[in-house]
């Protein structure tokens, strides 16, 4: 399990894979863009974010499932994102990263680290 | 409560159906909008809702159209689809190099073809505003009618009315030695042009300049090279300017200097390439006078004020002829581009019934009919790429070797080279034809399911039909050939009966000779007149005199010189309420008959006495007729001293001869007797049998007598073959079609009956391993290609007889049904055929049972 490798992110990647992993099961693609849009203040089309969602699931960074649609999607069916082993590794990487090149700046980067 | 829910707009919802993914994918994306369109509903009001998803619809419809990954996943796609279509087009390698070279062959013979056809006929000539300048020419119905100073009037008149402008002058120039090496070896056409010309043509020297004023009296004479010349003789040196050349074999060994090399292509008049100032009056027909019509002058109008002078367009007067023999070369390329296609069909057809299984085994496992027709469509693409190289490099140098052999009289100096828009086109028609073919194989899946195809079902209800198909195929190209063939035979059995037409008098030892006009051009009038008149008389005299020379006698006009004989209509004494007679006109003197060697048949030449009594156009002229018309004018009673309508007295019969066109009928024909005081255009000898010209020591007589330029005599013969020259054109033409459709047609039955032979492999392994003798199954092949051709040749001459009836006029001494073209073309036709079958069938004889059985 621990063997998946890290993969180099993109920031945009970055912040829907947190997304998903705050969301947990709800992680569905409107509660990803509502997400990023009160978290990260990101406003994103539609298409970018799903296009970006195919892109992780081509690296194998997430997974999704099918769940059965709901009377409010005239039952159409609807995808839940999970992270997979080798995007939790990704996510834990970049953030490895960011956390170890804001050290030192803290007094520079302001509040934003508090 | 359902009814009260609100739902998305209807158009963006169905503009995101049709452009998100199918089925789940696109369902999803559909579900998220929808849910989320509901929740603003509730938050935001129907309306804002609304509009939100409008605007989400629309982003994600251009995100999904501009997806930068898609064009790679499609490209990506077209790459692999693109090797298999490689890989399935080297697994036939025989049936697809077929392909390939008929398809090259085609688009590069009909590029070749139509540039030639399009480059003579149609495109505009390369001159500046060329549909404004015309040609000026004696009418010589008007020249027969008016009295001399008439004539002179309105020669005056052309060359002072203000309705022309930038007048020049262009005639041939008798400077270099007919028979010199210059003009045989160089290949020079030597034309004096008056320095105008360039102007009003609009072109200028590519190297140096054009002529000057001063160029006219300056020594060594100024000089302008054609491009071929100056590229050919001179080595292209851009030094050669202002530099003294010599020539080999023009008169004197005079030196020249060149001024100027005209840009390639550039052959006016009448495919000149050499070219000396010229300063001779604006006046036909001395010269060939060319002008441009003033602004606002229609030629009609020109036509009108001119009525007794003929205005020709100057394109009219390039492309007055041959228009014929070309329209040939376009009946040509149509039935090339029909055989290629008839034979690409047919060989396209029998691979395609070849993959019936393949295609079953690709469907059932999974792949769609849509993606195999692009699979087919891309194999279509490798060929068409293929084909199309090989044209691209066989068109330029087909296009220059068809220029280079078409006939002078035919390209009447016109640069033609490659058309690209030509080539274009024919590579663009391929391209459709090709794809159209190549997804033949469509057809084939839209019927049948895998498991038929798989089975081989498929082969039992498509057997028949493959095989009528096929077979309508091969016989069509065949006929088509043979058509083709047909059409050759007859044109060269013209050309042969043309070339051969007994004139009535022998052209051996016989030559003529122009008579220039030369310096005694500056005198005016009666002078002008009187000075060529004498000359004339002198050179008559000094030539009688020579030893190897026979007879000699003045004329107006050569045998068989194009349009040397007038028209003249006659109303006969013994019948005045019977209808005109209209025939042909010459002038001669007296001596003409014995020059050509026939004598006549009644009466007598008139005197020189007799002849001197006339004084003017008013009095009664001798004349000879033609048997034709003597049987015209009298029918019973004696013709010899009938005076006809009060102006001519006929004074001997003569046998009908040809001097007008060997391929028409004699006309009824009088040959006037020029008094003395009329002028004469040529002279008409006969040398001693076995002398030459330059034997008998005429050129150093006319010299002379008509100093440097002095006229130089030319064989009668070369206008015979002159006059052949469109059935010589003709001929050429449809054996270059025939040369470039009997391979093509071999080439395609070979490789469909090879195919054919191919798919039967196992059926024909069998028959060897149960017995048959490899030499029957060989004979059955061949027997089999030869049936299919007897067929295709009885289409093909059907064809070939029709096309013969409708273009008759264009035939001489042959008929539309020619024994001899019959019995050619279907030899040839036959070995084509046997030829064509031979190779698939030795293939067939040599199959190892064994072999074929076990891959199979």
């Amino acid at each position: 399990m621990a063997t998946a490798k890290p993969v180099y992110l993109g920031e945009f990647e970055y912040l829907v894979l947190l997304a998903i992993l705050r969301l947990g099961p709800e992680a569905y693609a409107p509660s990803i863009l509502r997400a990023l849009e009160q978290h990260a203040g990101r406003i994103v089309t539609r298409g970018a974010l799903y296009r970006t969602l195919d892109r992780l699931d081509h690296k194998e960074l997430l997974r999704w499932k099918v769940h059965v649609g709901t009377a409010a999607r005239n039952d159409m069916p609807r995808r839940a994102y999970a992270l997979t082993a080798a995007g939790l590794a990704s996510v834990r990487a970049s953030h490895r990263a960011m956390s170890r090149m804001a050290v030192g700046v803290e007094d520079l980067l302001g509040d934003s680290s508090s | 409560m359902m009814a009260s829910t609100p739902a998305p707009p209807e158009l963006p919802r169905r503009l995101l159906v049709k452009v998100l993914p199918p089925e789940a994918d696109g369902l999803t994306i559909l579900g998220d909008l929808l849910e989320e369109f509901r929740d603003r509903v509730a938050t935001d009001g129907v309306r804002a809702a609304r509009a939100w998803y409008r605007r989400q619809a629309l982003v994600l419809t251009v995100q999904i159209v501009v997806n930068p990954d898609r064009p790679r996943r499609v490209i990506a796609q077209t790459v692999s689809d693109f090797t298999l279509a490689c890989r399935s087009v080297a697994r036939a390698p025989f049936l697809m190099t077929a392909i390939v070279v008929t398809i090259g062959l085609a688009v590069a013979a009909n590029t070749a073809l139509f540039s030639v056809f399009d480059g003579l006929l149609f495109r505009p000539l390369p001159y500046k505003s060329a549909d404004r300048i015309v040609r000026v020419d004696v009418n010589p119905t008007a020249r027969a009618s008016l009295s001399r100073d008439s004539f002179d009037r309105a020669i005056k008149r052309a060359g002072t009315t203000p309705s022309l402008t930038e007048r020049a002058t262009a005639r041939p120039a008798t400077l270099l030695d007919r028979a010199g090496a210059a003009v045989t070896d160089w290949g020079l056409r030597t034309y004096q042009v008056s320095p105008s010309a360039f102007e009003l043509l609009g072109v200028q020297p590519m190297l140096g300049r054009a002529f000057t004023e001063e160029d006219r009296s300056t020594t060594p004479l100024a000089v302008l090279l054609g491009h071929d010349v100056w590229r050919t003789r001179f080595a292209g040196d851009p030094s050669i300017l202002e530099r003294s050349v010599t020539i080999p074999g023009t008169a004197q060994d005079e030196r020249w200097r060149v001024v100027g090399v005209m840009p390639p292509g550039f052959s006016f008049p009448e495919g000149a390439n050499f070219w000396v100032p010229d300063h001779t009056r604006w006046a036909p027909p001395l010269v060939m006078p060319y002008a441009r019509l003033a602004p606002g002058v229609t030629l009609e109008a020109l036509r009108a004020e001119l009525p007794h002078l003929t205005i020709t367009p100057l394109r009219e007067h390039v492309r007055p002829r041959g228009a014929f023999s070309l329209a040939l070369l376009l009946f040509g390329t149509t039935l090339m581009l029909l055989v290629a296609w008839v034979q690409v069909a047919a060989l396209l057809f029998a691979r395609a019934t070849g993959r019936a299984a393949e295609i079953g085994v690709r469907l059932a496992l999974g792949a769609t009919r849509a993606r195999l027709a692009r699979q087919f469509g891309l194999e279509g693409a490798v060929l068409i790429l293929l084909a199309l190289g090989l044209a691209a490099v066989i068109a330029p140098a087909l296009t220059a070797w068809i220029v280079d052999v078409l006939p002078a009289d035919t390209t009447l100096g016109q640069h033609v080279d490659l058309d690209v828009r030509a080539f274009v086109f024919a590579a663009g028609l391929s391209v459709v034809g090709l794809l159209v073919l190549t997804l033949l194989p469509v057809d084939l899946i839209r019927r049948c399911s895998p498991a038929r195809l798989v089975r081989g079902a498929i082969a039992g209800d498509m057997g028949p039909r493959t095989t009528r198909v096929r077979t309508a195929l091969f016989v069509g190209q065949l006929a088509i050939a043979t058509a083709v063939l047909y059409l050759t035979g007859l044109a060269a059995q013209s050309l042969v009966n043309v070339a051969d037409a007994p004139l009535g008098f022998a052209t051996a030892d016989l030559y003529a000779i122009r008579m220039p006009r030369g310096d005694s051009l500056f005198g005016t009038g009666r002078v002008r007149f009187d000075q060529q008149r004498r000359a004339v008389a002198e050179t008559i005299d000094a030539l009688r005199r020579l030893p190897g020379v026979k007879s000699v006698a003045g004329t107006n006009s050569w045998p068989l010189q194009p349009d040397g004989l007038g028209d003249i209509t006659l109303v006969p004494d013994a019948d005045p309420a019977g209808s005109p007679i209209t025939g042909r006109r010459a002038s001669i003197q007296p001596g003409y008959p014995a020059v050509l060697g026939i004598p006549l048949l009644e009466g007598a030449e008139p005197t020189f006495a007799e002849l001197s009594g006339i004084a003017s156009e008013r009095d009664v002229w001798f004349a000879l007729a033609n048997q034709s018309l003597a049987r015209r004018l009298a029918p019973f009673g004696p013709v010899v001293g009938q005076v006809i309508g009060g102006r001519f007295r006929i004074s001997g019969v003569m046998p009908d001869v040809v001097l007008d066109r060997p391929d028409r009928p004699v006309a009824p024909t009088l040959l006037l007797y020029l008094p003395p005081i009329a002028s004469v255009n040529v002279v008409l000898l006969r040398l001693e049998p076995g002398h030459t010209p330059d034997q008998a020591g005429i050129p150093a007589a006319l010299q002379a007598i008509w100093h440097s330029p002095a006229p130089r005599p030319f064989p009668v013969a070369d206008a015979v073959h002159l006059a052949a020259s469109d059935y010589r054109a003709r001929t050429f033409l449809l054996g270059l079609v025939a040369i470039l459709t009997v391979p093509l047609t071999m080439l395609g039955v070979a490789g469909a009956l090879t195919y054919a032979t191919k798919q039967r492999t196992r059926e024909i392994a069998i028959e060897l391993a149960i017995g048959a003798d490899a030499r029957d199954i060989r004979r059955r092949i061949v027997r089999d290609a030869l049936r299919a051709a007897t067929v295709a040749i009885a289409m093909g001459l059907a064809l070939g007889i029709g096309i013969g009836q409708v273009t008759s006029s264009a035939l001489f001494g042959v008929r539309a049904a020619d024994p001899l073209a019959v019995v050619l073309s279907i030899g040839l036709v036959l070995i084509v055929a046997w030829a064509a079958a031979f190779i698939p069938a030795y293939r067939a004889g040599r199959f190892s049972p064994a072999m074929v059985l076990r891959e199979s």
